[in-house]
C-alpha cells in the first residue's frame, strides 16, 4: 500500500506540475525536501539520544515490570477466559507497558511470546480466539505516555511548544484503546 | 481546551524525568552509566528512520508544490468538512496503518509544509500518535501462530482508528 500511495504522490504531483506549468518549484520543493529531512534528522538525534537515554534509566530501575504488577487487575477483567496463572498474562503485562513508554522495538518480542502462548492453550487452532482478540486490539490501539518520535520532529521543526503534543496524544489514545476495547467485548462470542 | 492541555504537557516532561531519575537512585541503578546507554539505542533509530524521512518528504512535497492539496481538500470537503477532517492529512491517514516509518515521513512532510504549530500539523501529530500500524501488527502476531481467522479484530481496530482521527481534531480545535 505505501509503495502505491507514494508512487502515486510523486507521479500525480510531477503529472499536474506539467499541466500547469509548476514544474520549476516541483524541482525547488524535491531538492529542498531532501536537504530538510537530513536537518530534521540531525535534530532528532539529539532529542531521542535524551529520550532513549531517559528511558533507559527506566527499564534499568524496573519500572517498566512495576507498571506491568500495577496493571494485573486490569488484566483480569480485559481476559477473563485466561487462566490467573497463565504465563500469557506476564507476557501481556510486558508488552503493554512497553508500548505505553513508546518501547516498540521490546513490545514486539514479548507480543509474539504472549501470541505463541495463547496459541498454545488455544490448541493450534486456525480461529482467534477471544483472547487474542483482545490482545491484537490493545496493540493496535495502544496508550501513549511518551509519543517520541513525533515530540522530536516538532521540535526539530522548531515549534513553539514541541511538548504541548504529549497530552492531547495522550488522551487521545486513551480515548481509542477504551473504544477497541469495548468493541472487543462487544464481539466476543456470546457464551 | 488546547491551551491548557499544552500547558499540563509541558509540565509532565521535566517531571517525568525527574521520577525517572529519582526511581534509579532509589534502585541503586548508575544512571548516569543507564542513561549513556539507552542514548546509543536513540542513534540506530533516527539513522534508521532517515531514508523514510527523505522518501516521504519528497513526495509530499512534490504533490504540494504542483498545487494538489488544494485540489485535494476542494475534492473532499464536502466529505471531510462536515467532521472537522483537514484532507491534507489524508495521505497519513493511508499509510499509517500499513508502516511506522512511513507514516513518520509524510507526518515530517506535513509539518515542514504547513508549519509545526498549524492546525494540520496537530491533527496529524496527535492522530500519528494515537494510531498504530495496525495491519502490521495484526499480520505479524496471528501470522506468528498460524491464526487465519482474525474474526473481529480487523473491522474493530479500523473503527478505532478513525475514531482516534475524528477525536485529533476535537481536540487540536
Amino acid at each position: 500500500m505505501t509503495k502505491y500511495v507514494w508512487a502515486g504522490m510523486i507521479l500525480v504531483g510531477v503529472s499536474v506540475g506539467v499541466m500547469t506549468g509548476r514544474l520549476s518549484s516541483i524541482g525547488d520543493a524535491l531538492l529542498e525536501s531532501a536537504s530538510t529531512a537530513a536537518t530534521i534528522c540531525l535534530s532528532m538525534l539529539g532529542i531521542h539520544a535524551l529520550f532513549m537515554g531517559m528511558l533507559g534509566i527506566a527499564s534499568a530501575a524496573g519500572i517498566d515490570k512495576a507498571v506491568s504488577r500495577f496493571f494485573s487487575f486490569l488484566l483480569k477483567w480485559l481476559f477473563p477466559d485466561l487462566k490467573k496463572d497463565s504465563p500469557a498474562l506476564g507476557y501481556i503485562a510486558l508488552n503493554i507497558s512497553a508500548n505505553m513508554f513508546g518501547m516498540g522495538n521490546a513490545a514486539t518480542p514479548f507480543g509474539l511470546k504472549a501470541m505463541a502462548e495463547l496459541q498454545r492453550e488455544n490448541g493450534g487452532r486456525q480461529i482467534a480466539r477471544d483472547a487474542m482478540g483482545m490482545f491484537a486490539l490493545l496493540n493496535t490501539a495502544s496508550v501513549q505516555l511518551l509519543p517520541l518520535s513525533i515530540l522530536s520532529l516538532l521540535a526539530a521543526a522548531g515549534s513553539k511548544n514541541p511538548a504541548g503534543i504529549v497530552a492531547p496524544v495522550f488522551l487521545v489514545t486513551l480515548a481509542t484503546a477504551a473504544f477497541a476495547v469495548l468493541g472487543g467485548k462487544l464481539c466476543r462470542r456470546r457464551k | 481546551m488546547s491551551n491548557s492541555l499544552s500547558y499540563i504537557s509541558a509540565g509532565v516532561l521535566p517531571i517525568f524525568m525527574m521520577v525517572i531519575i529519582l526511581a534509579g537512585l532509589w534502585k541503586r541503578v548508575d544512571v548516569y552509566e543507564s542513561f549513556t546507554k539507552g542514548a546509543k539505542g536513540g542513534l540506530g533509530l533516527v539513522a534508521r528512520t532517515l531514508p523514510y524521512i527523505v522518501g516521504m518528504m519528497l513526495a509530499v512535497e512534490i504533490f504540494r508544490a504542483a498545487g494538489c492539496f488544494t485540489y485535494l481538500s476542494k475534492a473532499l470537503s464536502p466529505l471531510f468538512g462536515p467532521l472537522g477532517i483537514p484532507p491534507e492529512v489524508l495521505p497519513l491517514l493511508v499509510i499509517r496503518p500499513f508502516s511506522g516509518s512511513g507514516g513518520l515521513g509524510v507526518l515530517a512532510g506535513l509539518i515542514h509544509a504547513y508549519g509545526p504549530d498549524s492546525y494540520i500539523a496537530r491533527v496529524a501529530c496527535v492522530y500519528m500518535g494515537s494510531s498504530e500500524t495496525l495491519f502490521y501488527v495484526l499480520s505479524l502476531y496471528f501470522g506468528s501462530v498460524r491464526v487465519s481467522r482474525t474474526r473481529y479484530t480487523v473491522p474493530v481496530a479500523l473503527a478505532a482508528d478513525f475514531f482516534g482521527l475524528f477525536l485529533a481534531c476535537l481536540v487540536c480545535k
